[in-house]
């Protein structure tokens, strides 16, 4: 078999396409069950903010503090599945593990901090301080690892912005449906190859 | 430097076995998503699917979920190694 430098060239080529492909999809399936969950803590939050503005807090308090859980589960449960199908080692999964945890201390200490620089915000100003953060995080993560999570992120920023410039009375529930239905959706599509 | 491997150098095969390899030792990956990730046609898949079978360089899988055959295809030790090593030929023949 005669293979000229430029087929070479070519074939090469080709696998690192693969290669990269199947990278991107891989960051999109783990990522679908992160997206969703947080469309799910949106929408059920946003709607009990809606229905039951008084409660806003404990409301808040309480689907953050399972989401939170639960994300902490996922990335427990994809890193034990990783290291069984002998993507990585144990140690580099512990090494995830210990960089998940900084990475969610880091985000509560940029939102402590936000929240003494900006001072106290009204329900419908922290409501959409807090979601534009998350989705110019996926824009941000998308911007690397692929762009339908890119495009997720940018579709909840035009989303939120709307809603707070044009929404006033029931801003929560536009929340509920636009934003927290968009990450839901958004987690379908993300798995499809 | 290695010999080049004639039947994972076909263009199908060689993007068959590149997502293959991406894939983690103990990892498979379903028919379908293959079938969308390469972009090919059912027959294809089961023609190339079948040559890289013969020659031992993947193994195919079939079980039952739910009311459906599920059929996943994994590298075996023998296709990662000849995968890397016409890899490496390849990479060879740009760097002489």
């Amino acid at each position: 078999m005669n293979i000229s430098r430029q087929d070479a060239a070519q074939a090469l080529a080709s696998v690192e396409i693969a290669d990269r492909r199947m990278d991107t999809l891989r960051a999109y399936r783990d990522a679908a069950p992160f997206l969703q969950l947080w469309g799910a803590v949106w929408f059920i939050a946003n709607v009990a903010t809606d229905f039951w503005p008084r409660q806003i807090s404990t409301v808040w308090l309480l689907a953050t503090g399972i989401g939170f859980g639960v994300t902490a589960g996922i990335v427990v449960w994809q890193s034990r599945r990783r290291m069984r199908l002998g993507l990585y080692s144990h140690e580099k999964g512990r090494r995830i593990g210990r960089g998940f945890a900084m990475l969610g201390i880091t985000i509560l200490a940029y939102f402590v901090s936000m929240h003494l620089v900006l001072g106290p915000l009204d329900a419908r100003q922290t409501n959409a301080f807090i979601s534009l953060f998350w989705a110019f995080t996926y824009m941000a993560a998308g911007a690397w690892l692929g762009a339908r999570l890119f495009l997720t992120g940018a579709i909840a920023v035009l989303g939120i912005g709307a809603g707070y410039l044009y929404i006033h009375e029931h801003f929560a529930l536009w929340m509920a449906f636009f934003a927290g239905g968009s990450l839901i959706l958004a987690g379908f599509w993300l798995r499809r190859p | 430097m290695s010999e080049p491997n004639d039947i994972i150098h076909q263009s199908t095969r060689l993007r068959m076995m590149a997502t293959l390899n991406a894939l983690g030792a103990r990892e498979m990956l379903e028919f379908n998503r293959l079938k969308a990730v390469l972009g090919i046609s059912d027959g294809n898949m089961s023609t190339h699917l079948a040559t890289l079978e013969k020659a031992g360089y993947i193994q195919i899988t079939k079980d039952i979920v739910g009311k459906k055959t599920r059929t996943q295809i994994g590298l075996t030790r023998e296709g990662r190694r000849a995968f890397q090593e016409h890899v490496s030929y390849l990479r060879g023949l740009l760097e002489t």
